[in-house]
């Protein structure tokens, strides 16, 4: 089911090699991102929000040194966890007691026609 | 704007739609569905895509009306004119362009390989000599109205349309010209087949009711304060078959931890200091109430096209209708594409907020449809800031000459309701 997982060998730039550990949320899709969160458990999704929220600000004034649609590997890398922690979120921040909506339409059923961005 | 406080303020102000309940038996009735395809969707100009979506020569955009029983290809040609087409050959009636979208100077039936141009002229016959008098001239793709208003590509199936285009906008046109349209590009876009009826759909956005229970988690801190607990609107207004209601934000709101990063690196929904809009230079139907605490407005183009103007983006919804409970429904939200990583995150953001909520609104549609044929009920009971709901089924009514009542009953709601003109 889920197509995309994580490349071994992958990285993330040295000033972040603390979020190593999450290199398997770095994730290039809203579906996978999305499949990802609703595969996780909330204690998961909770260090990951707690950890990512400590380093957005430090992450994306960084990244915004690179060109968005040209990132090398290491800074894609980090660009889409900044987006995974956009992903979960609602989890945490809404929703609170599971990963998806609740009592929600099928996200399966609900599909992605166009990402945009920088994807 | 009023008070929000005010009960029946809309009926006050619009008295000609009456206070009745709505009849179910339009969203269940396979004989008025019948009548829609007929008196609606073949006579209503109807929203298929944006120039964008044919942006260069030879490019093409394919759409399959399920309800009018046709594909329409939309093609710009060599001369840059954009043309609409039923997309059938004119030998033996295939399917002539199988492709969603692309780009092509010809177009050949994968039948026996007719040859169309991106004009829709039939170009080449193969063995053209065994078919008795063939006049290529007269063989083309058959032509379909088309025309455009701000970027918005619009189809109509009728032989002759009773109106053009912009008379059939009206005052939507009038009152929208102006916003920047073409400033914004397509940032995200979903699709969804659904099992219910299209109204079923339609109406679930065209009112904020919902919003305060259904949309409580998501949307509860954004859009409701202590002065407004219900949503209730700043603005509603009716124009012809068109109708518009206008949203607020609340007063209370605090951004969450992740919203206040989107804040700090790039626009959003609260952040309003963002100068897309000249403030002392908005169109007449952007914000209509000139209220302070204004979020967004909501379009609904008759009979299946939703389009709501935000400060910094416009997000539209296409009903597309396969069946008396059968229907797909679209979404996309046009922005400012983002530059920086910041600016990315920020939309994955607003995105996410907007998706989770649109997983709410949806897991309401197939549930209603299920039980409507029950019988139990007979009418929907609508509150005042639900009016919009008594206008669109005021205008199907209209448009089918059928007040949606069971075969023998008495009277059309129209009737009931005094709506003499």
């Amino acid at each position: 089911m889920n197509q995309v997982t994580a490349i071994k060998g992958r990285s993330l730039p040295a000033e972040f090699a603390d979020l190593d550990k999450y290199l398997d949320w770095a994730l290039p899709t809203e579906r996978a991102r999305s499949r990802k969160r609703l595969a996780s458990s909330m204690e998961e999704i909770k260090a990951f929000y707690d950890d990512m929220l400590a380093r957005i600000e430090p992450a994306l004034d960084y990244l915004n040194g690179f060109p968005l649609d040209d990132m090398p590997e290491p800074q894609q890398n980090l660009l889409n966890l900044t987006l995974m922690l956009a992903e979960v979120a609602n989890a945490v921040e809404l929703f609170k007691t599971q990963p998806g909506v609740i009592d929600g339409f099928d996200p399966e059923r609900f599909i992605t026609d166009h990402e945009g961005g920088g994807d | 704007m009023g008070d929000f406080g005010e009960i029946h303020r809309w009926h006050k102000r619009y008295p000609q739609f009456g206070t009745e309940p709505l009849p179910i038996e339009p969203c269940i009735s396979p004989e008025y569905f019948a009548l829609e395809r007929e008196k609606i969707f073949r006579k209503c100009w109807l929203q298929v895509c944006r120039v964008e979506d044919v942006a260069e020569p030879h490019s093409f955009f394919n759409r399959h009306i399920e309800i009018c029983n046709t594909h329409v290809l939309i093609t710009r040609g060599e001369d840059g004119e954009i043309r609409a087409f039923h997309n059938m050959c004119s030998h033996r009636g295939n399917k002539m362009e199988w492709e969603a979208k692309g780009c092509a100077k010809f177009h050949d039936c994968k039948f026996h390989g007719w040859i169309y141009d991106s004009s829709g002229r039939l170009v080449d016959v193969p063995d053209e000599a065994n078919f008795f008098n063939l006049d290529k001239s007269t063989l083309g793709l058959t032509p379909i109205h088309l025309d455009i208003w701000q970027g918005f590509v619009f189809i109509n199936l009728d032989k002759e349309p009773a109106q053009s285009l912009r008379e059939y906008l009206g005052e939507v046109a009038d009152m929208l010209d102006g916003y920047p349209f073409d400033q914004l590009k397509l940032g995200y876009a979903y699709k969804s087949n659904l099992n219910c009826n299209w109204k079923i759909a339609v109406d679930s956005q065209q009112e904020a009711y919902h919003a305060v229970h259904l949309h409580r988690r998501t949307l509860g801190d954004i859009a409701i304060d202590q002065t407004n607990p219900f949503m209730h609107a700043l603005d509603i207004r009716f124009m012809g078959p068109h109708r518009m209601i206008s949203l607020p934000f609340s007063g209370d709101y605090k951004p969450s931890p992740t919203a206040a990063i989107s804040e700090r690196f790039a626009w959003t929904i609260k952040k309003e200091k963002d100068n897309f809009l000249d403030p002392n230079n908005l169109p007449p139907g952007v914000n209509p109430a000139r209220a302070d605490n204004w979020m967004f407005d909501i379009y609904l183009i008759f009979p299946n096209f939703w389009l709501a103007p935000f400060s910094g983006a416009f997000q539209t919804h296409n009903f597309w209708p396969t069946g008396v409970d059968t229907m797909y429904q679209e979404i996309k939200m046009f922005v400012r594409p983002p530059k920086t990583a910041g600016e990315r995150f920020a939309l994955e953001h607003a995105k996410c907020l907007n998706r989770d909520t649109w997983l709410e609104d949806f897991s309401t549609l197939e549930t209603t449809q299920t039980v409507l044929g029950s019988g139990a009920k007979s009418h929907f009971i609508l509150q005042d800031e639900e009016i919009l709901m008594r206008h669109f089924y005021q205008m199907i009514e209209d448009y089918t000459g059928h007040g949606g009542r069971a075969a023998g009953a008495a009277g059309s709601r129209n009737a009931k309701a005094g709506v003499a003109a």
